[in-house]
């Protein structure tokens, strides 16, 4: 990779060139009732690919759904831990079996909270600065991830 | 490692590293972004943030090893609305594509493999929302999840019609 060419060809384009064909893109409705913009991540639980979803809710607790990856096999929504967030959840798969969320919840305070889809766990979430004593910041039950 | 990267205060972006047990505590970039940024990793370069609050996708780049006047800042343009949602796939990480909230309240996303595409529109309307999208690193199909009227959409999008 040319790293130059990455910094130096930002350009402003105007929105105006391709568009890409009608049958190159699905949706499906998942329902839910739920704020601001969802956290989509891919990973590999039991060693096939899945997509999993997670939002805010309107309660402020974060939920997530899983599905095949092929637009089929979507789970339902399911609670995950029990902190009222002030941000939508943001989450990435660290590795196949591993998804991580961070999220802003009480005091402005940044929360994290680890899924590992080998053991069908969840932690708790937790404040995530090594700076404040490691309080605890919900005390909820391990959830298991419906799939 | 896990990286954090968050708008804290007077706007400056903010990182915390997570190495599986421990945080890093928050370093201060010492960049100002607009609001809140949407982040991603380019494996061969390192992580990136989007903020779109100005109205087009600026980008803020190799924050994880660089701050303050180090961080090199480009504008990629577009008329976005919401936030932007950066996925990064190939084998070396070294694709990307930005989703947002384009003109005519569509799907919009443009792409960097060493060299920039132009935006294209993706034939979906999202309403007012910001899509929030995921990509395999082996390539493939890339969801983007989208909310409206608290409703949860998904969106599959084939990758080699980007």
């Amino acid at each position: 990779m040319n790293r130059s060419m990455l910094f130096a060809a930002a350009f402003a384009g105007a929105m105006t060139a391709g568009v890409v064909a009608a049958g190159a893109v699905e949706t499906y409705e998942l329902g839910g009732s739920a704020l601001g913009t969802p956290s989509v991540v891919w990973y590999k639980p039991g060693g096939k690919d899945a997509v999993a979803v997670f939002v805010r809710g309107t309660d402020g607790h974060m939920y997530a759904q899983v599905g095949d990856g092929q637009g089929g096999g979507w789970t339902g929504w399911a609670p995950i831990g029990d902190l009222v967030l002030k941000s939508d959840p943001a989450c990435v798969a660290t590795s196949g079996t591993i998804i991580d969320c961070v999220a802003v919840g009480p005091n402005s305070n940044v929360f994290h909270i680890r899924h590992n889809a080998k053991a069908f766990t969840w932690s708790d979430w937790e404040i995530s600065a090594a700076s404040r004593p490691a309080r605890r910041a919900s005390r909820g039950t391990r959830t298991r991830m419906a799939r | 490692m896990l990286n954090a990267f968050v708008s804290g205060p007077q706007n400056l972006l903010f990182r915390n590293a997570f190495d599986g047990d421990d945080w890093s505590d928050w370093q201060n970039l010492e960049v100002k972004v607009g609001g809140t940024v949407s982040c991603t990793d380019i494996l061969v370069i390192g992580a990136h943030c989007y903020d779109t609050s100005g109205g087009s996708a600026v980008q803020y780049s190799d924050l994880t090893r660089t701050s303050g006047s180090d961080i090199l800042v480009d504008d990629w343009g577009g008329q976005v609305s919401g936030t932007a949602s950066p996925v990064v796939t190939g084998k070396n990480g070294d694709t990307l594509h930005l989703f947002v909230n384009g003109p005519g309240k569509r799907l919009w996303v443009k792409s960097w493999h060493g060299s920039f595409s132009e935006w294209k529109n993706l034939p979906v309307a999202i309403a007012n929302a910001s899509p929030g999208c995921a990509i395999r690193k082996v390539g493939g199909n890339v969801w983007c999840g989208i909310v409206d009227n608290k409703a949860v959409r998904m969106i599959m999008v084939e990758a080699n019609d980007l």
